[in-house]
C-alpha cells in the first residue's frame, strides 16, 4: 500500500493531525460566544425557522457544548470515530440549514461563529462551510480507511 | 459488528456529555434559559413592550383605506426602493437617528403609525417600534411580516420613492 512507505505514512499522519486540529479550533471558536450568550443564540436558532418552537431553546443550550466537547475530543484524539461522524453530521446540517434559508430568501444572521447581529448568511458562508466539510470528509477517510490500514 | 457497536456507543456518549454539560451549566448560570419558552413573535414583542403593539392585517388595511395611518418601512433603503406599501415612508433601522429627523414632522402629525418590515422573524420593525415608543410616541403599531402579508392580500404597493418635505 502506498501509505505504508515511510514518507507517505508520515505525510498522512501529519495531515490527519492538522485536520483534527483545525476542526477542533473551529469548534472551540464557534462554541465560545454561544456558550456565553445562550439567549442571543436561541434567537438565532429561532430565526432559522426550521426547528419547532419546543426544540429551539434546548438546541441553543446543548449545541454549543456539543461543539466544545467535539473540540476537546478532536484535539485529544479520544473517541475519534464517534467524533468524526458527529462532526460530519453537524457540518452537513449547518450547510443544509444555510442553503435552505438562502434559497427561500430569508435574511437572517448566521450564528455560526458569533451571536452578533452583523453576520448575515451569504454564498461566502456556504463556501466557508464547504471548506470545513471537506476537512471533515478527510477526517472520516483517515479515521476509517487510512489509519486502520496503516496499523496493519 | 463490534466496531459498529463501539462507534454507536461513542456517538451517544459524546452527545450525552454535551447534554449534561449544557443543561447543568444552564441550570446553574445566573440568567438561565427556560426550556419551554414560547417563541412566537407576538409573545416576544408583548413581553418586551408590555402593551399590545401588534396590529393585524385587517386593522392595518382599514387604517390604510381610510388614510388614517402612516406606514413606515424599517428595512434598508435598497429594499424600500424595490417595493413598499403604497405611501409608506422609509426609516431604515440601520441609520435611524439620522433618518428620523428627515421624516419627524410627518411622524408627529400621524394619528397612528404602522411599522413593518418583511419576514416572520424580521426584527427591524421591532427595534424601530421600541425606539419610537421610547421616544414618547404612543400610537405605534407593528405589522408582523408586513410586506409579505400585504402582497398576499394584493393591497397596493409601489416603487416610487417618497421624499418628505
Amino acid at each position: 500500500m502506498i501509505i505504508d512507505s515511510f514518507p507517505h505514512k508520515f505525510f498522512f499522519t501529519f495531515l490527519y493531525k492538522i485536520t483534527r486540529f483545525i476542526l477542533a479550533i473551529m469548534f472551540f471558536y464557534a462554541s465560545y460566544d454561544k456558550i456565553l450568550y445562550p439567549t442571543a443564540f436561541a434567537k438565532i436558532v429561532y430565526s432559522y425557522q426550521i426547528l419547532p418552537d419546543f426544540f429551539v431553546n434546548i438546541t441553543a443550550i446543548v449545541l454549543p457544548w456539543l461543539e466544545f466537547v467535539l473540540g476537546v475530543f478532536l484535539i485529544a484524539g479520544f473517541y475519534i470515530q464517534g467524533s468524526a461522524i458527529i462532526t460530519n453530521i453537524l457540518l452537513i446540517i449547518f450547510m443544509g440549514a444555510i442553503i435552505f434559508n438562502l434559497s427561500r430568501g430569508l435574511n437572517i444572521n448566521c450564528g455560526c461563529f458569533s451571536t452578533s447581529l452583523n453576520t448575515s448568511i451569504s454564498l461566502l458562508t456556504i463556501l466557508r462551510d464547504m471548506f470545513f466539510i471537506f476537512l471533515s470528509f478527510y477526517l472520516i477517510y483517515s479515521v476509517f480507511f487510512l489509519l486502520p490500514r496503516s496499523k496493519k | 459488528m463490534v466496531k459498529t457497536k463501539k462507534i454507536i456507543w461513542q456517538f451517544f456518549v459524546i452527545i450525552g456529555i454535551a447534554f449534561i454539560l449544557g443543561i447543568s451549566v444552564n441550570y446553574f448560570r445566573a440568567h438561565s434559559l427556560s426550556l419551554n419558552k414560547k417563541w412566537s413573535v407576538k409573545n416576544r414583542l408583548l413581553s418586551e413592550l408590555g402593551t399590545d403593539i401588534i396590529i393585524d392585517l385587517e386593522q392595518a388595511k382599514e387604517f390604510f383605506l381610510k388614510k388614517e395611518a402612516l406606514f413606515i418601512d424599517a428595512r434598508p433603503v435598497k429594499d424600500y426602493k424595490k417595493s413598499h406599501i403604497k405611501g409608506a415612508l422609509s426609516l431604515p433601522w440601520d441609520n435611524v437617528e439620522k433618518n428620523f429627523m428627515n421624516i419627524s414632522s410627518k411622524i408627529f402629525q400621524a394619528r397612528i403609525i404602522i411599522i413593518y418590515c418583511d419576514g416572520e422573524t424580521c426584527e427591524l420593525s421591532h427595534h424601530l417600534g421600541k425606539f419610537l415608543k421610547n421616544a414618547g410616541f404612543e400610537n405605534i403599531k407593528i405589522l408582523i411580516n408586513g410586506l409579505t402579508v400585504w402582497k398576499e392580500e394584493t393591497l397596493p404597493i409601489e416603487k416610487k420613492i417618497i421624499v418628505s418635505s
